[in-house]
């Protein structure tokens, strides 16, 4: 469970850094302060339902429901995994 | 001491400055013209040419360096605002061979050469900023980018048949360079006016800046078409002019409010 959403959590930053550029997208991982990047290593702080949760929310923050809908679409592609 | 009530984008000073320009050349053009009536002035001409490639330049260094940070090649909104950066340099660059070309009565109108691109610039922006807020994921806004600019573009051409007392099928048989404008124009704002009412998913803090952008780009349509309907012969300041300065400006502030800062202001 804990790695499909570190997996999750790495295809929506891949995703959005598509839209809003890699830096960006990084910093705004980072600003949930319950994710840590360390190259292409992904550490949870939290657990996981909260870490998705908040990268979720701070990527909302730059175009609202447009960024929400992304990180659906690559959640949906995990269908074993439940929000 | 800071003011609370203003919104995040008019506490930076810079922003506030380049407001102000704004709103002072547009007291100052509808000063100018209420005291003299429409007479010609060299002087009043040169100042409006000048605030038009301050902003155009202002707009597209601005843009170039937001699109760094948004990610340049890598990410849609940074091939975005690489567009938007080129269209404000075409404008930069035309409205400069405009007034060149106003001084020295060149038959050339190389400024034609530049201005062309400005709409198919704006035009690509556009087409990453939809691709980054996911306008093409629904279904009814890929149907009107097909199906409006095709009506708007016939309903324009008619439109501006019979402010000029022309007949349709006359004026098609002479279209010249200012049909291509118009074109580009219509083509343009089919894509804004989808934008502006299909985006209902388009929030955030970036909402506005990327709506100013946009109603930036349609006051380059109304431009456009004032245009045609009041021709000038190489005069700055005319009121196509006017509308001109206020899109270059709207653009360039929406811009201006994409500023990555302004995330993590918002958390602390």
């Amino acid at each position: 469970m804990k790695n499909e959403i570190s997996l999750i959590i790495k295809e929506i930053i891949q995703e959005q850094s598509n839209i809003v550029g890699s830096r960006v997208a990084l910093d705004r991982a980072r600003a949930t302060k319950v994710i840590e990047i360390k190259g292409s290593e992904i550490k949870l702080l939290s657990t996981p339902d909260d870490a998705l949760k908040k990268l979720i929310k701070s990527f909302a923050e730059i175009f609202g429901e447009a960024s929400v809908e992304v990180c659906d679409e690559v959640i949906k592609k995990h269908k074993s995994f439940k929000k | 001491m800071k003011n609370k009530a203003l919104p995040l984008v008019l506490k930076k000073s810079f922003n506030f400055y380049v407001l102000l320009f704004l709103i002072s050349t547009i007291v100052f053009w509808t000063g100018y013209h209420l005291s003299i009536w429409f007479q010609d002035s060299q002087v009043f001409g040169d100042f409006f040419a000048l605030a038009i490639i301050s902003i155009a330049l202002l707009g597209s260094y601005v843009s170039y360096h937001r699109s760094i940070i948004w990610g340049f090649t890598k990410s849609d909104l940074g091939k975005s605002l690489i567009f938007i950066s080129l269209a404000l340099l075409m404008w930069a660059l035309g409205e400069i061979f405009y007034f060149i070309d106003s001084k020295t009565n060149n038959p050339l109108n190389l400024y034609d050469f530049f201005f062309i691109f400005i709409d198919p610039f704006y035009l690509i922006g556009v087409y990453f900023i939809s691709k980054a807020i996911g306008t093409f994921k629904n279904v009814i806004t890929n149907i009107n980018l097909l199906v409006l600019p095709v009506l708007i573009l016939i309903l324009n051409y008619l439109g501006l048949t019979i402010l000029r007392n022309q007949d349709p099928f006359t004026a098609f048989l002479n279209l010249d360079i200012d049909t291509i404008y118009i074109i580009g124009s219509v083509f343009l704002s089919t894509f804004v006016v989808s934008l502006l009412l299909f985006s209902k998913k388009l929030g955030g803090i970036y909402k506005h800046a990327l709506q100013l952008i946009l109603v930036g780009l349609l006051c380059q349509y109304i431009g456009d078409n004032l245009f045609e309907i009041y021709p000038v012969e190489k005069i700055n300041g005319s009121l196509s002019d006017l509308i001109f300065f206020m899109s270059i400006s709207f653009v360039t502030f929406g811009v201006l409010m994409l500023n990555p800062n302004s995330l993590n202001e918002k958390r602390n």
